[in-house]
């Protein structure tokens, strides 16, 4: 019967390629392909700009957050082939993220006042830098709905710390660091009060507040140092993106405003009859032709925190904005209204503002703005008393780009690219001249943008990433819900820009990246077992029991688990440590027992510690859930819970 | 031709239409042809070991092709700078001692598969003395498994030391038998 099977398969096989030859043919050359497919020179050209044959390597890394997904995508540059999806506000089932003891205690840290959220709005993330260069050593991101930060380590990839503001209601244009990684900034979005209690919105103007906190990074321990981190109370605008200066604007932090109108909407019958007639948000949010970016001296509000000038609001220490301005540390220069890009230039002499609503780059000089605040020359003050610098003395110019001007990244030398939503555009201009050098289409509604080491002192140019918010008609249709599409385009130096790829990313709206030599990064193969406290080595396995808390030290190795077979009584609460005693590169092993919400992802050296109560009597298989080995399906056990 | 993965299939599907290891009689011939196909396989891994060491380690004077147990051993001991755990070696030493440390992590969990076969093909010796076919048998196929990952381990290693020949000698295995 088998050798009928095969005859069978044969013929099958001989007429699909006996098809394939009559129909479409065997295109053997360059050109047959071509013509095949309809493609044009540029697009061959743009395919060997980007296709990595089996085992090259890619030459950049992106780490963009992964929007609704809580998550980070890491995908290679110039392939755009994604490398991984870094489990990080919200469980992530294959690195069984979330599933086991370690990953469930740092999705815990992220807990808001004691409810669990299990779903994150990822939107900055930020690479740590040392002299304002990428160093390639962390990673931080940012969830906006439920103000959190997390720490991504990047010798394993793996997220080792969450850390909650206490103080804010929502966040937005985090996580940026300062040069060395002293402090990663966190900007408040949508004002509210600090204390967790209900406020009125008719007192919005007296108790509701933004601020921008500073979280210390304690690098050696590869941790945010809660204790030492302090907030700096802002007025109840809506803070937006933010950077930090770096040169001679080191010691200073940038970060737009929008809402300076302090508006409140209502629009519609809700239950609220004083509102309710009410034009929208989105009118009297942008009624003004400008809003603010506020100015920080970081240096000087770290020496109030260290002289102890700070008040405690749920247990985090606060700067007034009294005690900023009579240290002469917070000030205020109009932007063009409704702006999100907040950009400093590499040499940190330069801050590229681009409204939204404006069809202007507005490009701020440091030294105009320094010299006015030294000597406290100031146009005015706001309701809070900020200092507000003058507009068009603090501009070094405005440059007319189009439609909707939103972020701008560095190129190489004095070239800027600007992303233009309402356009559908990228801009290239020089930002010391101001003339428009070249603008291009994209497919469409670019939001940020990304360029190789675009935020550092030394941007790379060579490529550019167009975040675009929608797909439409890119890609083969999904049903109603589209993919994001990244468009990697060419920007080398003396060549016009060229679109080279388009990449669906189905994982959540990836608002922000950012691209880092690869080289740059050092990440481990394999754990070093002594690193876990509750290492199980070959030969120690052991069920312990006491009482009806019942310990298993257990080891995977390709293709079994010891122990095999396990019993226990219904009640008794398991502890069950894995290990995975293998060594070589790539060789994981997974683990879960069915029908419990157990899954671990053991990687070659790493222990794994499930703690659960099995309440019902019965038969629970576990097995190893990655394929790995020959005889991976045999690699199983039995947990065996009498009555 | 025949690979060591089709081998693995065929004994898969054959063990499928058993109904449970331990529910079967197993006899003295069952062992005996489980032995002679696990001195086929450890007679090609003893050339495979010959053949990787001296493009594994440095020090080629542990490479020993009349004892490829030591040799195999050895190769560990390299790795481990005197250390009786290889967490506690600095990476940056074991690359020192070695070519390729990615082949040298294959080759070194390969070896621990190799120690797996060796352990148990004492147990099985003691068990047919006593005449326990069953545990023999099954005894005999374990070390069986462990024989073969430290052949496709060891195939990786080969790889990545871009040793073709050893790296064909291991991927012939099945056919050759």
């Amino acid at each position: 019967m088998l050798e009928n099977v095969s005859k069978a398969l044969k013929g099958a096989l001989l007429t699909c390629v006996a098809v394939g030859v009559a129909g479409s043919g065997f295109a053997q050359s360059l050109e047959e392909v071509k013509t095949q497919r309809g493609l044009t020179d540029k697009d061959i050209l743009a395919a060997a700009k980007t296709y990595t044959p089996s085992g090259m390597k890619d030459e950049y890394y992106v780490f963009s957050s992964g929007g609704q997904a809580g998550q980070v995508i890491v995908y290679g540059v110039p392939s755009m082939r994604i490398l991984k999806y870094i489990g990080v506000f919200t469980p992530e089932p294959w690195q069984g993220w979330g599933f086991d003891k370690h990953s469930k205690d740092i999705l815990a840290q992220g807990k808001i006042r004691g409810k669990e959220i299990t779903w994150g709005d990822t939107h900055h993330p930020g690479l740590s830098e040392t002299k304002g260069d990428y160093d390639g050593q962390y990673l931080f991101i940012n969830d906006k709905a439920n103000p959190r930060v997390a720490v991504i380590d990047l010798k394993t990839f793996e997220t080792t710390q969450i850390v909650v503001n206490p103080i804010f209601k929502s966040e937005h244009g985090s996580t940026i660091v300062t040069p060395n990684t002293e402090y990663v900034i966190e900007v408040a979005q949508y004002a509210a009060p600090f204390e967790d209690k209900y406020v009125p919105l008719e007192d919005y103007n007296d108790k509701y507040r933004g601020g921008v906190t500073y979280w210390k990074f304690d690098r050696k321990k590869g941790k945010i140092d809660i204790k030492r981190s302090f907030t700096v109370e802002l007025p109840p605008y809506m803070q937006d993106v933010t950077d930090a200066g770096k040169g001679p604007s080191y010691g200073w932090s940038f970060t737009n405003t929008v809402n300076s109108e302090r508006y409140q909407g209502g629009f519609g019958n809700g239950n609220v009859p004083e509102f309710s007639k009410r034009l929208p948000n989105e009118a009297g949010m942008s009624a003004k032709d400008t809003d603010y970016m506020t100015i920080v001296n970081w240096k000087a509000a770290e020496k109030l925190f260290q002289q102890g000038k700070y008040k405690k609001i749920n247990d985090h220490a606060v700067i007034s904005m009294d005690d900023m301005v009579k240290a002469n540390a917070l000030f205020l220069v109009p932007e063009p209204k409704s702006p999100h890009g907040n950009d400093v230039s590499p040499d940190g002499t330069h801050i590229i503002v681009a409204g939204k609503l404006d069809t202007h780059a507005s490009v701020y000089s440091w030294t105009k703005m320094k010299n006015m605040i030294d000597s406290k020359d100031f146009a005015s003050t706001d309701p809070y008393g900020l200092p507000i610098l003058d507009l068009k003395r603090s501009l070094a110019r405005q440059v007319n780009l189009g439609l909707g001007p939103l972020h701008t990244q560095y190129g190489k030398g004095d070239s800027v690219y600007t992303s233009l939503y309402v356009e559908s555009s990228i801009v290239h201009w020089n930002y010391k001249t101001g003339k428009v050098l070249e603008k291009m289409p994209i497919n469409y509604n670019v939001g940020h943008l990304v360029t190789a080491e675009g935020d550092t002192v030394d941007p790379d140019g060579k490529y550019l990433i167009s975040l675009n918010k929608l797909a439409i008609d890119r890609f083969l249709g999904v049903g109603p819900l589209h993919p994001q599409n990244h468009q990697l385009i060419d920007i080398k130096k003396g060549q016009p820009m060229q679109l080279l790829y388009d990449m669906p990313l189905p994982l959540g709206e990836p608002h922000y990246a950012q691209m880092i030599k690869a080289d740059k990064l050092k990440p481990i193969v394999r754990y070093k077992k002594k690193s876990f406290k509750h290492r199980v080595r070959p030969g120690r396995e052991k069920v312990v029991r006491n009482g009806n808390n019942v310990t298993i030290y257990s080891t995977a190795i390709r293709s079994h688990y010891s122990p095999e077979v396990i019993k226990v009584k219904v009640g008794d609460k398991i502890t069950w440590h894995m290990s995975n005693v293998e060594r070589a590169q790539d060789q994981t092993h997974g683990f879960t027992v069915d029908g419990l919400n157990i899954h671990g992802s053991l990687e070659p050296g790493e222990t794994s510690t499930f703690e659960f109560v099995v309440d019902k009597e019965g038969v629970y298989p576990f097995y190893c859930t990655e394929f790995c080995s020959a005889l991976h399906l045999e690699m199983t056990g039995y947990l065996l819970v009498e009555p | 031709m025949k690979s060591i993965f089709t081998k693995v299939v065929l004994t898969i599907g054959l063990a499928s239409l058993v109904m449970s290891g331990s529910a079967m009689a197993y006899t003295k011939a069952d062992y005996e042809k489980k032995v002679k196909t696990n001195e086929f396989y450890v007679g090609v891994v003893a050339a495979v070991i010959n053949g990787l060491c001296p493009k594994l380690v440095v020090d080629a004077s542990v490479c020993n092709p009349k004892d490829p147990v030591g040799t195999a051993v050895g190769i560990q001991n390299v790795m481990l700078h005197g250390e009786e755990d290889i967490d506690d070696v600095d990476e940056d030493l074991i690359e020192q001692s070695v070519h390729n440390i990615d082949a040298a992590f294959q080759f070194y969990d390969a070896v621990e598969q190799f120690k797996g076969f060796l352990g148990q093909k004492a147990d099985n010796a003691k068990y047919a003395a006593a005449g326990d076919w069953k545990n023999a048998t099954i005894g005999e196929e374990q070390a069986w498994q462990y024989i073969v990952k430290t052949a496709s381990r060891s195939a990786f290693a080969a790889d990545m030391l871009g040793d073709t020949k050893t790296s064909k000698m291991i991927r012939d295995l099945a056919a050759d038998y």
